[in-house]
């Protein structure tokens, strides 16, 4: 392997289905793909997670664990209205109490924070922020500052037709609607007109909440000028690039730290009002300071997925081929965000030639959105995949070969090959596993007051990755291994599947590798783990550098040994020579005394191809008639996300997007008061999120291969994926079993008992 | 309010006399049995007291047994307990089935009956039981006890005849003829807060409670009569959506509640014939 001189090129990247365009760095060579016969024996295995004594044992300290010597806490107060203008508050009581070290009110904060405006937009919103020495004080001199509020309240809107009423209240000078964004392929028109069956449909989703078990929180401690941050983020070095930025002061100086997480979702992208005001407070103070959200301010402020109501048009001949799709889509968005709307799947899902989809996002007086799991899509398929099974209804045909007949062969939105694309085999293995052909469901019965129904739903999600992502090996002087990347771990187990990926490249034992993240000071830079892309992103990064460290290490030993380098390789932390004895990795090592193996790598330009994760579900449900309450029985999932690093885990990610799929097609829907524009369930005990006794028997598993089109690894993102079909699958199997259609979410007792009485 | 804790008084009498003592001298004190509905009032910042007297140490107010044909249960019975008691399952098997429908697991552990009835949610899943099985609540203070008929506890949402020195002690419930049933809807299969719930006794006069559908627990005369004289199930049906009027709330709508209402009914009257 010769090194050449680094090149730059362009390549594009999805994240979260956004597609962009960068220019990227050649890496000095780039290993041959793992292909499916690779024979490979630590990747494809499930060893224990490493972290996960540390996590059972409650030993794990999570952001909001972190105390440090005379830590000072910081509370945020909100605005308790949708809108209006602060006219008055009263910061020097609260600053008065025993406690008390500060308060920041409006122009206290940079103005790029966005901290503590007079300008109230939605219900939630930061007006000022106290801080003492302990919790409870800061809490009790919140609430003397949120007493002292006086707001000027003008007209607000919180809902999509309050928005879009004619004489609607303006949230944004700019109006409160965007151009419509209209794409189109082929021609709709004649595709309508050539269409024996058309199906039309109004489906609307509800606003969900991401409810990570840890809410958003920042530890801030300055030491001179230097600033260090420990935050539940989803990306270190994009929360260090914010906080220099907001504060005026070089990346060099801010260090961003994250060890473990309890969730993020899409909602942890980047800095927040909590770390702001933490650092503000810390580098006034001269103390270390922790803002964290409570329950309430999580639920209340820190992201959602957007409510939509989505105009559905699907139309097809007797045989079910598709002739066109159209898609009309309103997005209230909140006070801001940005379109990851429904579109996207309905081009990408079905090999349909003409599509139109139009898409105009609505601004109201309520907390802005932010990317969650699988966002766009997962509103975009429960319309998308309902309109399909309502037309295999309508053709009386069976919903999965509807979806053989479709099923796209190529990228027609990007007009590019896949690089793989096994989805026809995912229908195959899950309905063998599901039964589907054996299922006998008897018509609706009215004896029986529980109906069984059974439904279907696929999924496409684009999760090829991509650079920039840059990865150190270091060989230490024993033989061990410690593996370099400034990404970070959600709770998906990525420290266990870097080490995988080093100890396989490297030929070491996995147990003498360690993956070092989560920390902006010490580790190369990774990008956000969002859009599923820590896995195809950082896997290969971490590849190119333990193979470069493997080079090092077998051209040393080839001098020891007096040996060629074609003779020699490496397994089981051992250096094997065809002939001679092997020698341990901790033997070259010591004989070469202080000389330090850092193999450095990076992750590679993308191919011209759309690489994308599938996969059907398959759902089985009893409804009761007279009570309109819907259990889930079963779920048989089947996702193609080429080569599965850690079985266990991956599997683990299949059964979380499932449950909290679950979660949005009966449940979870955040509530707003009309009148005074606030969240009326931002808590846990009216926001319901699954629990234990409502989650199904699950199957979850992968098609085996891989996908070497991809990137030498050969993984795509999983992570996703598995909440895109749940809820429509489950909307299929009420239909199933009641015979009529609810095309709202969530699927509430009261809705299904309302669709019952027609 | 987590961290407020530390500012309130918690006093642990050891036995009722001492605890009742208290209630007098030193309250008004906020009665504290498994906590479950307390912590999360203090949670919400809705519990404004400081000032606290736990009865979790009074262990004989945890007993369950018989005197003569009543069913005697201690208030301090956590749901755990009633699901377990051979008594309960055998004389009372809808406050068996009724247990196991509050919460999940933790919460059956610690929640016991006084504070289900004491709390007075209107969605509390014990209070149809005892509606229908026309217990007595026995109540004491320092200078003794007395007995209220359950149909006469409550006064309105959330209010009650209990006095601010007085203590739930125990339920009392006569022999109940008849087949005994019970159902809760909830959105959730656990830690559901009840949309609608009702406690049933088929007899030559049934009785019926509902929950969640009014400000309090709720008996329905007129449903029961028109039942007892043999109307139809239609009609009694028809006579139950004129007698309740719940409302539209974030758990569910009015329509919903009514619909339910009726068609569980007409579940227990198809059950029990
Ligand atoms: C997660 C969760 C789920 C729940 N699910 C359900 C459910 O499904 N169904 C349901 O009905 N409830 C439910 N609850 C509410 C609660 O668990 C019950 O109301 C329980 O019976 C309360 O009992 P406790 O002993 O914990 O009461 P505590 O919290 O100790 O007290 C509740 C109230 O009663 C008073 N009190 C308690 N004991 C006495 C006494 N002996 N004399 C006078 N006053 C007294 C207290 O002062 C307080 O006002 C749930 C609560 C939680 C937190």
């Amino acid at each position: 392997m010769s090194r050449e001189r680094t090149r730059f090129v362009q390549t594009t990247v999805e994240v979260e289905g956004r597609t962009e365009t960068r220019v990227v760095e050649v890496p000095a060579f780039e290993p041959a793909p793992w292909t499916a016969d690779t024979p490979l024996s630590i990747v494809g295995t499930s060893p224990l997670r490493v972290d996960a004594f540390e996590k059972v044992t409650g030993r794990a300290r999570y952001t909001a664990d972190i105390i440090r010597p005379g830590m000072l806490h910081a509370v945020i107060v909100r605005a308790p209205r949708a809108k209006g203008t602060l006219a008055a508050l009263d910061l020097d009581a609260a600053r008065a109490m025993p406690g008390v070290r500060a308060v920041m009110g409006p122009g206290d904060a940079p103005a790029a924070t966005r901290l503590f405006r007079r300008e109230v937009s939605y219900a939630g919103q930061p007006l000022a922020a106290v801080c003492a020495e302990t919790l409870g004080t800061a809490e009790r001199a919140a609430r003397v500052i949120a007493a002292s509020l006086v707001i000027e309240a003008a007209p607000h809107v919180v809902t999509v037709d309050d928005a879009m009423a004619p004489d609607a209240p303006r949230v944004r000078n700019t109006g409160n609607t965007t151009e419509p964004d209209i794409v189109e392929r082929g021609d709709v028109t004649r595709g309508l007109a050539e269409a024996e069956v058309t199906i039309t449909r109004e489906y609307r989703t509800q606003v969900a909440l991401h409810s990570a078990l840890e809410t958003h929180g920042a530890v801030c401690e300055w030491n001179g000028d230097q600033l260090t941050v420990w935050e539940s983020t989803q990306g270190i070095f994009r929360v260090r690039s914010d906080v220099a930025r907001a504060l005026g002061v070089p990346q060099a100086k801010v260090r961003v730290i994250k060890n473990y997480m309890g969730g993020g979702f899409g909602a942890k992208n980047s800095a927040g009002a909590h770390t702001y005001t933490a650092a503000l407070f810390a580098r006034t103070l001269g103390a270390p300071v922790r803002c964290v959200n409570d329950r309430r301010a999580e639920q209340a402020d820190s992201g959602n997925r957007p409510a939509t109501v989505q105009q559905v048009t699907v139309a097809a001949r007797r045989d079910g081929t598709l002739t066109a799709l159209v898609l009309d889509a309103l997005i209230p968005l909140g006070i801001s965000g940005w379109e990851g709307g429904p579109a996207q799947i309905f081009h990408e899902m079905y090999a349909c030639p003409n599509v139109r989809t139009t898409e105009t996002c609505v601004y109201i007086n309520a907390s802005g959105m932010q990317a969650f799991r699988g966002p766009g899509y997962v509103e975009g398929a429960f319309a998308l995949e309902g309109a399909m099974n309502a037309l295999a209804r309508a053709l009386q045909m069976d919903p999965v070969a509807l979806r053989l007949r479709n099923l796209a062969t190529r990228d027609e939105r990007a007009n590019r090959e896949f690089s793989s694309n096994r989805l026809a085999e995912c229908y195959a293995e899950g309905m063998k596993r599901f039964g589907w052909h054996s299922t006998v469901h008897p018509p609706p019965s009215t004896v029986s007051r529980v109906k069984r129904g059974i439904g279907v739903a696929a999924q496409t999600w684009p999760t090829g990755g991509g650079p920039p992502s840059y990865a150190h090996v270091r060989i230490n002087s024993d033989g061990s291994v410690d593996v370099l990347a400034g990404t970070q771990d959600l709770g998906t187990g990525s420290r266990t599947i870097l080490a995988q990926i080093a100890a396989e490249a490297l030929g070491a034992r996995f147990e003498t590798v360690r993956a070092v993240i989560g920390d902006t000071e010490r580790l190369p830079y990774t990008g956000n783990s969002w859009g599923s892309m820590t896995t195809p992103s950082v896997g290969p990064a971490v590849r190119m550098a333990a193979e470069d460290a493997r080079m090092q290490l077998l051209e040393a030993a080839a001098q020891l040994l007096d040996l060629p380098l074609e003779r020699l390789s490496t397994r089981d932390s051992q250096v094997l020579p065809d002939s001679a004895a092997p020698l341990p990795f901790s033997e070259v090592c010591r004989r070469l005394g202080n000389i330090q193996i850092v193999g450095r790598g990076s992750r590679g330009p993308n191919p011209e191809l759309a690489v994308v994760t599938v996969g059907a579900q398959f759902v089985e449900v009893e409804v009761d008639a007279e009570t309109g309450v819907v259990r889930v029985l079963r779920v048989v999932a089947v996702h193609d996300a080429g080569r599965i690093i850690n079985p266990a885990l991956a599997e683990s990610q299949l059964h979380g997007g499932i449950i909290q799929g679950i979660g949005y097609a009966l449940f979870e829907e955040r509530h707003m008061d009309r009148a005074r524009g606030v969240t009326l369930n931002a808590n846990l005990h009216d926001y319901m999120v699954p629990t234990m006794a409502d989650i199904p028997a699950i199957d979850a598993s992968f098609l085996d291969g891989a996908d070497p089109a991809a990137n030498h690894v050969g993984a795509r993102g999983i992570a996703e994926p598995p909440i895109i079909p749940t809820a429509p699958a489950i909307a299929a199997a009420v239909a199933d079993a009641l015979g009529v259609e609810v095309c709202s979410l969530p699927l509430t007792p009261w809705r299904v008992l309302g669709a019952l009485a027609g | 309010m987590r961290t407020a804790l530390s500012r309130l008084t918690l006093h642990e009498p050891r036995t009722l006399a001492a605890a009742l003592k208290l209630m007098r001298r030193a309250g008004p004190l906020v009665p504290v049995a498994g906590c479950t509905d307390v912590y999360v009032q203090l949670q919400f910042g809705t519990q404004p007291a400081l000032a606290y007297v736990d009865l979790s140490r009074l262990s004989p107010l945890r007993k369950i047994r018989r005197q003569g044909d009543v069913l005697v249960i201690g208030a301090l019975a956590t749901f755990t307990d009633l699901i377990c008691s051979r008594l309960v399952r055998k004389s009372l098997p809808m406050l068996v089935a009724a247990s196991r429908e509050i919460g999940g697991p933790q919460i059956q552990h610690r929640g016991t009956i006084g504070g289900n009835i004491a709390n007075g949610s209107p969605a509390g899943d014990s209070l149809p039981v005892f509606a229908v099985a026309e217990a007595v609540v026995v109540l004491a203070n320092a200078d003794g006890e007395r007995r209220v008929p359950f149909s006469a506890f409550y006064t309105g949402y959330r209010r009650s005849v209990l006095q601010s020195d007085e203590l739930i002690v125990a339920v009392e419930i006569p022999a109940v003829e008849g087949a005994q049933w019970f159902r809760k809807v909830g959105t959730r299969a656990a830690q559901a807060i009840s949309k609608v719930v009702m406690a049933a006794v088929r007899s030559p006069h049934p009785r019926i409670a509902l929950g969640s559908v009014a400000p309090t627990v709720v008996r329905l005369p007129q449903t029961e009569a028109t039942l007892a004289s043999g109307a139809g199930i239609a009609e009694a049906q028809r006579v139950l959506k004129e007698e309740i009027r719940p409302i539209d709330d974030l758990r569910s709508t009015a329509a919903y509640r009514l619909q339910v209402s009726a068609n569980l009914l007409e579940a227990f009257w198809e059950t029990t014939a």
